[in-house]
């Protein structure tokens, strides 16, 4: 008899097969920019950024997780924008590859920390992830909803504070394209309904920052 | 291009432009991005501004660097606006024109610079043929690279 454990170890074991060599081929391609982590650019990429960094609160010093981290580029964000901010960084990345580059990238910044993980090895105060939702491939819709949830209850248990992640935003039936095929797209509803039943968390969403998509703000009632 | 980028390319480059300025997301984009990043604005170089958007050639970095150096000699070019030279035209065009709370997509032209080697933006207006879409358009001065060549030969004489 196969227990639910192990039905979601097999549901993320096959997911992040997918996933890992999806992205292995982008890094071993573009290199440690936008387009190897599949963003248009670095402002674009940016603005997600600020959108998932409205979680925290910079003026007191805070840890935080970036699930999914690729070559590091929030590094490069928050060292820009918030570099008087203390914070305790650690990426997580699926990817060999993408760990490494990040860590040389990075390797001035000793507050940033990096490591070759499908899931985050400490608790911190806020988890983020940015994307890593995005891409399904050819896995069925509902396999990857298994994977989105299954990454939320991590985020959730790794976080003591909160977390963010990021959808692309549903189209209407008009605008479906080609374009689309092999990306997930979600409502917010069904999440933000997720993290409310699941883990009793307040949800706020963002979505009025020039994308086709939103971000979703959990944060623990009483942390 | 004057050599910078290689003829063929041109066309898609300005393609690559229309498409990250074109209505509808893509505008809407823009518009987010210049106000939370205020990429066109004094502070910041075209070759800056767009290397930030990732709009040049991604596929060959001497392409790259030849976009970038033709970014950067529109300094030395005129502009329908007087004193501005021609990169600071662009720069500000679209400042002033991503500061509006809906405005249009915009157009990247190009025009023969042996007739007119200003940078010209025109007032909103449908500017292609197959669409009653209104668009800003900024036409940058450029130059075949023959004609560039044979310029050059002829100072040097």
């Amino acid at each position: 008899m196969r227990t639910r454990q192990s039905t979601a170890n097999g549901t993320l074991a096959a997911v992040h097969a997918d996933i890992a060599r999806y992205y292995a081929e982008r890094v071993r391609r573009y290199g440690s920019t936008p387009r190897g982590v599949d963003w248009t650019c670095i402002a674009s990429q940016e603005l997600r950024f600020v959108q998932l960094m409205k979680l925290c609160d910079f003026t007191v010093p805070f840890s935080l997780n970036d699930v999914g981290c690729g070559y590091g580029a929030l590094v490069g964000y928050l060292a820009m924008r918030h570099g008087n901010a203390e914070i305790n960084y650690l990426g997580i990345d699926l990817i060999d590859a993408m760990v490494r580059r990040a860590r040389r990238l990075w390797r001035a910044h000793n507050w940033a920390a990096f490591v070759a993980r499908k899931a985050s090895p400490r608790t911190s105060d806020f988890s983020v992830a940015s994307g890593i939702f995005n891409v399904k491939l050819d896995q069925p819709r509902h396999r990857w909803e298994r994977f989105v949830a299954l990454t939320l209850e991590d985020m959730h248990a790794t976080s003591r504070k909160g977390f963010a992640v990021n959808f692309m935003l549903a189209q209407s039936q008009s605008s479906r394209d080609r374009r689309s095929r092999g990306l997930y797209r979600s409502r917010p509803e069904k999440w933000i309904r997720h993290c409310e039943r699941e883990f009793g968390t307040s949800v706020a969403i963002l979505d009025d920052y020039g994308q086709q998509e939103f971000t979703l703000l959990a944060r623990r009632k009483y942390p | 291009m004057g050599g910078l980028v290689p003829d063929v390319y041109v066309a898609g480059l300005l393609d690559q432009l229309n498409l990250r300025f074109g209505p509808k997301e893509a505008i809407t984009e823009m518009l987010a991005l210049q106000r939370e990043f205020k990429v066109f604005s004094e502070e910041h170089t075209l070759e800056h501004a767009f290397g930030l958007l990732n709009m040049a050639p991604t596929d060959n970095w001497a392409h790259r660097r030849g976009w970038y150096r033709y970014l950067d000699s529109l300094k030395r070019r005129p502009s329908d606006k007087p004193p501005q030279n021609g990169h600071d035209r662009v720069i500000s065009a679209l400042k002033e024109h991503l500061a509006a709370d809906q405005p249009v997509p915009v157009h990247f032209a190009s025009h023969d610079s042996g007739k007119d080697d200003r940078v010209k933006v025109s007032r909103p207006r449908a500017a292609l043929v197959y669409s009653m879409q209104e668009f800003l358009i900024i036409s940058l001065p450029m130059t075949p690279i023959q004609k560039d060549r044979m310029k050059r030969r002829g100072k040097r004489r």
